[in-house]
C-alpha cells in the first residue's frame, strides 16, 4: 500500500514537472508563381493595333459611342380595336345560315406626329375575342384587311356558343404576329396609321331559326400586345436626340503622375446613317478627365458645326449606309494636348435632329431591320510613346494570416525574371498597407526592369530585348506584420530612356513582348 | 528534466506491457488458496528508427529547436528506405483464481483493459530532405518519396476471458474503441524542380485517409488475445517454456465515413498566367492543381496485432541464469520481424537482472537491460529495450517498459 502510494506520487510529480516546448525547424522552399508573356497580339487581332510596313505598330482604335435602331425611333403601343354591330331592324327572324353582319371598319392608331404607312412586325401577338348575343350558336369570320403574312390576309373563324340569359357567348384566340406585314393606309390606300377590320356573322346553318333584335350587339375585340417592329415606312416625326456619351478607359485611371509624349494623332468621329430619314448632327463637346481630376476640353473648328447626313441607298439586304466624318487633328484642333492629358473618362456631347424640316419626303421615311444610326470614334496614330516618370498604381486586397506559434514563413523574397522587348523601363515598388490604409512596409525592387532598347538585338525575333532579375525581399519584420496587411499597392514608374538616359519617344515594334516569370523563395519555420 | 519527462511519458499510460522482454513471472506451481487475485499493470513507451538520431527525435517529441547540425547528422544516416515507429501503450489485467467457470477448477477469469498508440512510418531519404531542408536542396533534381507509408492509430480495449491457473494459457475476447486513425500510402511520388525554379513537376499516386469525425469514439472493433505456453523438455531435468502470444488480433470499422484523399496524376506547374490571377483567386485551388480528389468512404481495417513467440523465463527453474529468446512481429508496415535473445540472472531472492540483444523492429541492433524487484507478493519490473537511447544522442530510439504484478 505504501509502495503504491509512493509510486503514484512520483508519477504525478513527474507529470507536473514535464512541460513540452515547441518543436521547430526551418526549411528553404522555392516555387514558381507566375509565368506569362505580355504582348499586343490580342489587340492586333481585334484591330485595335495594326502593324505598318516598317513593322511598327499603329493605333487603330474604333469605339461606337451611339448606336440607334428602329426600336429607338418607333414604338407601337399596345392597342385594342373594337368593332360592333347592332341590327337596324327592331326584330327579325332569320333562318339557319343567314348572314347577319358583313361590315368593314377603320381604326386609327394614336402615334402622335408619327405617320406610318407600312410596318413589319418582328414580335408581338394579337388576341381576338368575339361576343355572340344570340341564344343559338353563330359563326364569326374576322378579317384584318392589310394585315398579311406571305401575302395571305389574317383571317380567323369562330363558332361562338350561344348566349346564356343576358350574358353573350364568347370565345378567344391568340395569334403570333411575328413576320406579319401591316398596311396602314386604310381602305382608300392613301391614309396612315389606319387598321381595318372586317366582321362577318351568320346564324348556325344547322341550327334553328332565330330572332335578331336591335338590342343585341355582335362584337369583336382585337388586342395588339408587345408588338415590335423591324421595318417601317411613313413619316417618323421630327425629333431631337441630344445627349452626352461617356467612355471610360479603365487602365488610365491607374496613372497617378508623370507624363507621356505622343506623336501627332488624329481622331475621327463618324456618323453612320442607315435610316432613310432627313437628319443633321453636330458634335457639341469632347472633354476628358484624368485620374488627378484634371479636365481638358477639345477645341477646334469642327466642334458645333452642323453636318447633314445623307440617306442610305438600297433597301432590305442591300442597304448601303452613308458615313459622314468629322476629323480632329493637330491642325484643326487641340487633339494632342487633349490626349496627353491621359483622360480616363471621356465625354462626347452630341445633337441629332431627325426630320428637322418636317414631313418633306411625302411620308417616305424608311427604316429596315439592318438600319442603324451610329456615332463612332476612331483614333489613328503611330504607337510611339515617350514616358517620363509615368506612374501607374493599382491596389489589391490581401488577406493572409500566420502565427509564429504555428508553422509560418519567417522570411523570403519574390524574384521577377523578365525579358523585355518593349522600349520602356519600369521601377516597381510594393507598399503594404493595413486596413486603415496606413503604410506598414515598403518593398522596393532591387533593380529597374530594363528597357528593351538597352539590350541586345535578337536576330530571331528581330527585336532588342533585355533580361532583368528583380528581387523583392520580404524581411522578417514584414512577415511578422503580415496579419495586419490588408492591401498591397503596386506602383510602377515607366520611362522610355535612350542610351543616354533621356526619355524619348519610341516606336513600338510589332511582336514586342514582356516575358515574366515570378517565383518565390522562402524560409518556412515549422512549429508545432 | 528530459529524463523526467521521458519517464513521465512512459508512466502516463500507467502500465507496461508484459509483451516485451520483461519476465512475466511464469509459475506453474499454483497452490490453491495461496492467493485469489492477480493484478498486472504493464506498459511501454518505445520509439525507434533505423536512421533518426535521438537528438532529432527528442526534439520532435519533447520540443526544441532542431538546428542544422541536428538535421545534418540524421540526414547522414538516411538510407534509401527508412523506418520509424512508436508504441506507447498500457494495459491493466486482472486475473481471478477464486472463481471456477464451467465448474472447471483449473480455469479462472481474466478481465483486461488497455490504451494503445501506434505510429509507423516508412519513408525515403528524399522525403526526410524535403521535410527538413525544403525543396531548394533539390533544385535541378528529382526528389523521390515513392513507397512512403504511414499509419497512426490510437485505440482502447476492454476484454474478458479465461485462463488456466496452472499453465497460464489464456484467451480473451475484446472490444475496441478507435479514438484516432490516420493512414497514408504513396505508391509513386516524385517532385522535380528545375534549377531556375521556373517549373515544378509532381507525380503523385497514392491516398491518405483519416478519421475526421468529431466524436471521441471514431470506430469500433472486436478481437482476441491469446497466450499459449508450451513446456518443451530440453534435457532430462530441464523444461523450457515456449510462449505463443497474440494480442489485438481483430479488426475495426469506423462509425462515420472517413475522409479520403486520392491522387493519381502528374502535374507540371510553371506558374499561373496573369489571366488566371485576374480571375477570382478563390478558384485557384491547390488541391485541384495537384489533382487530389477528396471523398468520404466507408472503411474497416485490421488492428495492428502483436505476435511474439519465444522462450520465456520460468520462476520454476532453479537455475541462477536462464536464457530467453524469440521473435516478435507487429501488424505495422514499418515493423520488420524482430529477433531477440537474452540472459536472466537471479541476483537475490528479491531481485533479478536481465540483458538482451535484439535486431529488427523499427530499428537496428540494440541492447536491453531490465531488473525485477520483489516486495512481498508484488513484483516491479523496470527495463529498457534500447539502453543506448538513455545515454547517447546518436542512438536511434528510446525505450522503457515497466511491469507491476501483485498477488493478493
Amino acid at each position: 500500500m505504501r509502495f503504491n502510494f509512493i509510486l503514484t506520487l512520483v508519477i504525478v510529480l513527474l507529470l507536473i514537472s514535464c512541460k513540452k516546448e515547441k518543436t521547430s525547424w526551418s526549411s528553404n522552399w522555392a516555387a514558381p508563381l507566375v509565368s506569362d508573356t505580355l504582348d499586343l497580339t490580342d489587340q492586333i487581332n481585334d484591330s485595335t493595333l495594326a502593324a505598318d510596313s516598317l513593322g511598327f505598330l499603329n493605333i487603330d482604335l474604333t469605339r461606337t459611342v451611339l448606336d440607334l435602331g428602329i426600336e429607338d425611333f418607333l414604338e407601337l403601343p399596345d392597342t385594342t380595336i373594337e368593332q360592333s354591330f347592332n341590327s337596324s331592324v327592331g326584330s327579325l327572324n332569320v333562318p339557319p345560315g343567314f348572314t347577319i353582319v358583313n361590315q368593314v371598319e377603320e381604326h386609327t392608331l394614336d402615334l402622335k406626329d408619327v405617320q406610318l404607312k407600312k410596318i413589319r412586325l418582328t414580335d408581338g401577338q394579337i388576341k381576338f375575342t368575339v361576343f355572340n348575343p344570340l341564344p343559338t350558336v353563330c359563326n364569326f369570320t374576322v378579317k384584318l384587311p392589310g394585315v398579311s403574312y406571305n401575302g395571305v390576309e389574317l383571317e380567323q373563324q369562330f363558332s361562338v356558343p350561344a348566349s346564356v340569359g343576358s350574358v353573350p357567348g364568347s370565345i378567344s384566340s391568340t395569334i403570333n404576329l411575328s413576320g406579319y406585314l401591316i398596311d396602314l393606309t386604310g381602305i382608300a390606300g392613301s391614309s396612315y396609321n389606319i387598321l381595318q377590320s372586317l366582321l362577318v356573322v351568320s346564324s348556325d346553318p344547322s341550327g334553328p331559326a332565330v330572332t335578331v333584335s336591335s338590342a343585341q350587339q355582335f362584337k369583336i375585340e382585337a388586342k395588339f400586345q408587345n408588338v415590335r417592329l423591324d421595318y417601317a415606312r411613313g413619316y417618323f416625326g421630327s425629333r431631337v436626340i441630344s445627349d452626352t456619351a461617356k467612355l471610360d478607359l479603365e487602365p488610365l485611371k491607374k496613372i497617378i503622375s508623370g507624363s507621356i509624349n505622343i506623336p501627332a494623332p488624329t481622331i475621327q468621329i463618324d456618323i453612320v446613317n442607315g435610316v432613310k430619314i432627313g437628319a443633321r448632327a453636330s458634335i457639341l463637346s469632347l472633354l476628358n478627365t484624368n485620374s488627378s481630376g484634371q479636365t481638358v476640353a477639345l477645341t477646334g473648328s469642327n466642334l458645333g458645326t452642323t453636318i447633314y447626313l445623307n440617306e442610305p441607298t438600297g433597301s432590305w439586304g442591300g442597304l448601303q449606309p452613308t458615313t459622314t466624318t468629322l476629323e480632329f487633328n493637330g491642325t484643326n484642333s487641340s487633339i494632342e494636348s487633349y490626349l496627353e492629358n491621359m483622360g480616363a473618362t471621356h465625354q462626347l456631347g452630341y445633337k441629332l435632329e431627325l426630320n428637322p424640316w418636317g414631313n418633306v419626303s411625302g411620308g417616305y421615311n424608311e427604316i429596315f431591320p439592318d438600319s442603324r444610326l451610329k456615332v463612332k470614334v476612331r483614333a489613328q496614330m503611330p504607337l510611339s510613346l515617350g514616358a517620363d516618370g509615368l506612374t501607374l498604381q493599382d491596389t489589391f486586397d490581401l488577406d493572409l494570416s500566420q502565427s509564429v506559434n504555428k508553422t509560418h514563413v519567417s522570411s523570403g523574397s519574390f524574384i521577377l525574371n523578365a525579358s523585355n522587348a518593349f522600349p520602356i523601363s519600369a521601377g516597381i515598388t510594393l507598399f503594404l498597407l493595413n486596413e486603415d490604409g496606413t503604410l506598414l512596409h515598403t518593398v522596393v525592387g532591387s533593380k529597374i526592369l530594363a528597357s528593351g532598347n538597352s539590350g541586345n538585338y535578337d536576330p530571331v525575333s528581330g527585336l532588342f530585348k533585355k533580361d532583368s532579375e528583380i528581387e523583392f525581399k520580404l524581411a522578417p519584420s514584414m512577415l511578422n506584420d503580415v496579419n495586419q496587411v490588408k492591401k498591397v499597392v503596386v506602383r510602377a514608374v515607366f520611362n522610355t530612356p535612350d542610351n543616354f538616359g533621356n526619355n524619348v519617344q519610341n516606336a513600338i515594334a510589332a511582336g514586342s513582348f514582356l516575358a515574366v516569370k515570378l517565383k518565390t523563395r522562402f524560409v518556412l519555420n515549422a512549429v508545432y | 528534466m528530459k529524463i523526467s519527462c521521458y519517464i513521465a511519458l512512459c508512466l502516463l499510460p500507467v502500465a507496461l506491457l508484459g509483451q516485451q522482454t520483461l519476465p512475466v513471472q511464469h509459475d506453474t506451481l499454483f497452490e490453491k488458496g495461496s492467493f485469489k487475485h492477480e493484478l498486472i499493470l504493464s506498459g511501454i513507451a518505445d520509439y525507434n528508427a533505423n536512421a533518426l538520431e535521438n537528438e532529432l527525435m527528442k526534439k520532435l517529441l519533447y520540443g526544441g529547436q532542431i538546428t542544422d547540425g541536428i538535421k545534418n547528422r540524421s540526414f547522414g544516416n538516411q538510407r534509401s528506405v527508412n523506418r520509424f515507429g512508436a508504441d506507447v501503450s498500457a494495459e491493466l489485467e486482472y486475473r481471478n483464481y477464486h472463481v471456477t467457470p464451467f465448474k472447471n477448477e483449473r480455469l479462472g477469469i481474466v478481465i483486461k483493459g488497455g490504451y494503445y498508440n501506434y505510429a509507423s512510418l516508412i519513408y525515403s531519404k528524399d522525403l526526410y530532405g524535403l521535410a527538413f531542408y525544403g525543396n531548394e536542396k533539390y533544385l535541378g533534381q528529382t526528389a523521390s518519396f515513392s513507397g512512403t507509408r504511414f499509419t497512426g492509430m490510437s485505440f482502447q480495449k476492454v476484454g474478458f476471458g479465461f485462463f488456466d491457473k496452472v499453465t497460464k494459457n489464456s484467451v480473451s475476447l475484446n472490444v475496441y474503441s478507435i479514438s484516432n486513425f490516420a493512414e497514408a500510402n504513396i505508391y509513386a511520388g516524385q517532385l522535380f524542380q528545375s534549377d531556375k525554379v521556373d517549373s515544378v513537376s509532381l507525380t503523385l499516386n497514392g491516398n491518405a485517409t483519416y478519421a475526421s469525425s468529431n466524436q471521441y469514439i471514431k470506430g469500433l472493433g472486436a478481437g482476441i488475445d491469446l497466450d499459449f505456453r508450451l513446456p518443451v523438455q530440453v534435457s532430462e531435468t530441464k523444461t523450457a517454456i515456449i510462449r505463443f502470444e497474440a494480442k489485438n488480433l481483430g479488426f475495426c470499422s469506423f462509425v462515420d465515413k472517413v475522409t479520403n484523399y486520392q491522387a493519381d496524376s502528374t502535374v507540371h506547374f510553371s506558374g499561373y498566367t496573369l489571366d488566371q490571377l485576374q480571375q477570382s483567386t478563390s478558384k485557384l485551388s491547390l488541391m485541384d492543381t495537384l489533382g487530389i480528389h477528396k471523398s468520404l468512404i466507408t472503411k474497416w481495417r485490421f488492428l495492428p496485432a502483436y505476435f511474439q513467440v519465444g522462450k520465456i523465463v520460468s520462476d520454476n527453474d532453479p537455475s541462477a541464469v536462464q536464457t530467453f529468446y524469440g521473435i516478435r512481429m507487429y501488424g505495422l508496415s514499418a515493423y520488420a520481424p524482430m529477433v531477440y535473445a537474452g540472459l536472466h540472472y537471479k541476483l537475490a531472492k528479491w531481485a533479478d537482472l536481465g540483458m538482451s540483444v535484439m535486431t529488427g523492429g523499427f530499428g537496428r541492433l540494440r541492447f536491453g537491460l531490465y531488473s525485477n524487484y520483489r516486495v512481498g507478493k508484488c513484483t516491479l519490473s523496470v527495463g529498457s529495450e534500447n539502453v543506448a537511447g538513455i545515454f547517447q544522442k546518436s542512438a536511434l530510439g528510446e525505450s522503457i517498459s515497466i511491469r507491476l504484478r501483485c498477488l493478493f
